[in-house]
């Protein structure tokens, strides 16, 4: 029992549980969106680039949420000029990803400064969380469930189908651009806790144990959020016992449960195999 | 009339890829229209969904009506591979229709329901649409746009890519539309489905080379003006049957 009382005597844990959550409910709700629409590598490559924001930022001694902020809107403008100049997308993101990192990788080699930890950046410290952090995250969830809740119906349409949602009424650019800024959001706003290289596992990892297990994306996307929220807590718990950073103790626990979900079952395919054989 | 192009044009920032396009559709028309690739087809399909604006001419909606478009595009595997249910595929042909909630209320299940029943799949609902044969997940799509109450169907290339059996039953769902009231335009490179099935045809190369019944338009001159090519058009049973040209056939 102490297991679970223990932590709960240090203020930052408290702090640290409810940003976790909050963040593993709106990771775990927009990634089976990210998921469809093939952006695993963007979300990888968005995070990553925001190592030379956060870099910059805190040698500067500006915010490093700004830092983060500027470092996802420039990343995703190059993403958008070179993919422009004729590359396939998955170059542009990694040319612009990896130059962003090694920004991000010569700041923090070369400073003396204490604040900038390499290991906190890259996988995340719970210990680093404060309350502005945690109104930051309140903020972005609220606004972000809300555009979830409202909208989820026109996304989702737009998101199977562009053209077809567009024909039948969808705002369908309208929801593209709202979703990449959300998507944009959510990986500044997970860095604190996650790191630069683990935001995108949980936006994917959740979300696709859950695709595999659901047929109805409503489906998928309610369980993406509930194991999104039992990850985050889980990973924190075993976090704070091992002293071991919280991002890997997180997507550790998700890639746990994709695994065992994947070898206990016969999968969807199973499934529609048996169902054709009958 | 139910739309009128008048004078349509159009060009992506060049050469225009379709000009002075005139043509008239009724209200509970069926029309095929046919022509080589690069014709235009998908251009003018754009344009009546309002995703492209003609740079030259316009469209003409009858007067007190407004254009509901129902589109049923061409079968994509990156589609179809979605983690989605048949029932929430229909239903989001009405997701502009619908409340802000996330989710549909009653009526809207009844009537996408409703719709799964006419179009004899309400038994695959809870199916994903990677588990439908060919004919019904074009069934499932042609649903989704019956769920956003259309006036218009737009079918891009329905028979492309199907067997003779899926073909067959998109055959005869678009006869069922069309026994339905509903307006049906559709593009296709299957000269003699059309020709068979359809009461009229437009043939488009860039613009319109001709357009009237079968028999009216699928002559050998207009064949070979619309895909610069010699084909000999047969007469079999009443229709026009368009076949490849035998060196030394007559022209």
């Amino acid at each position: 029992m102490s297991y679970l009382t223990e932590p709960f005597e240090y203020d930052f844990f408290f702090r640290a549980l409810i940003v976790t959550v909050l963040i593993g409910a709106l990771a775990g709700a927009i990634g089976p969106f990210v998921l469809v629409r093939r952006m695993a590598y963007i979300g990888q490559g968005m995070s990553q680039s925001i190592l030379g924001g956060v870099a910059v930022a805190v040698s500067f001694g500006i915010d490093l949420y700004l830092g983060a902020a500027v470092a996802a809107a420039l990343s995703a403008a190059l993403i958008y000029y070179v993919r422009n100049r004729g590359l396939p997308v998955d170059t542009a993101i990694g040319i612009v990803a990896s130059a962003l990192f090694a920004v991000g990788v010569a700041v923090v080699s070369s400073s003396r400064d204490r604040r900038l930890n390499t290991a906190n950046l890259l996988f995340g410290n719970v210990l680093g969380v404060q309350t502005e952090d945690i109104i930051i995250v309140m903020v972005v969830s609220l606004a972000a469930g809300f555009f979830l809740f409202h909208n989820y119906k026109s996304l989702l349409a737009a998101t199977h189908n562009y053209s077809v949602a567009a024909a039948h009424g969808v705002k369908s650019r309208l929801m593209e651009v709202m979703f990449n800024a959300l998507l944009a959001t959510v990986v500044v706003t997970a860095l604190r806790v996650l790191g630069v290289l683990l935001v995108a596992a949980t936006l994917l990892i959740p979300a696709a144990t859950a695709a595999t297990t659901f047929r109805s994306f409503g489906k998928i996307a309610l369980w993406s959020s509930i194991l999104g929220v039992a990850c985050s807590a889980i990973g924190l718990f075993i976090s704070f016992h091992r002293n071991i950073a919280s991002g890997p103790a997180i997507v550790l626990v998700g890639a746990s449960i994709f695994i065992v979900n994947l070898l206990s079952g016969p999968g969807l395919s199973g499934k529609a195999k048996a169902s054709a054989g009958r | 009339m139910m739309v009128h192009l008048d004078g349509v044009g159009f060009g992506y920032g060049g050469p225009l890829v379709l000009h002075d396009v005139n043509a008239a559709i009724e209200s509970g028309e069926v029309v095929g229209i046919i022509g080589p690739s690069g014709a235009g087809k998908t251009t003018l399909l754009r344009i009546l969904l309002g995703e492209l604006v003609p740079t030259q001419g316009s469209i003409h909606v009858a007067p007190g009506s407004a254009l509901a478009v129902g589109y049923v595009p061409q079968m994509d595997a990156g589609e179809r591979t979605f983690p989605i249910t048949v029932e929430e595929t229909v239903l989001l042909g009405g997701a502009a229709l619908s409340s802000r909630r996330p989710w549909f209320d009653r009526a809207e299940r009844r009537r996408a329901h409703g719709i799964l029943e006419r179009l004899g799949i309400a038994a695959f609902a809870a199916a994903r649409l990677d588990e439908l044969s060919g004919g019904q997940f074009q069934r499932v799509l042609i649903g989704r746009a019956l769920m956003s109450q259309p006036n218009l169907l737009v079918l891009d290339e329905p028979t492309s890519g199907i067997d003779l059996k899926t073909r067959s039953q998109v055959l005869q769902l678009v006869d069922e539309l069309r026994a339905d009231g509903y307006t049906v335009i559709l593009t296709t490179h299957d000269l003699n489905w059309v020709a068979a099935h359809l009461p009229r045809i437009i043939c488009l190369n860039r613009t319109v080379v001709a357009d009237g019944s079968p028999l009216q338009v699928l002559t050998g001159a207009v064949v070979r003006q619309t895909y610069g090519a010699a084909m000999d058009v047969l007469v079999h049973n009443g229709r026009p049957v368009v076949v490849d040209a035998v060196e030394g056939s007559a022209p």
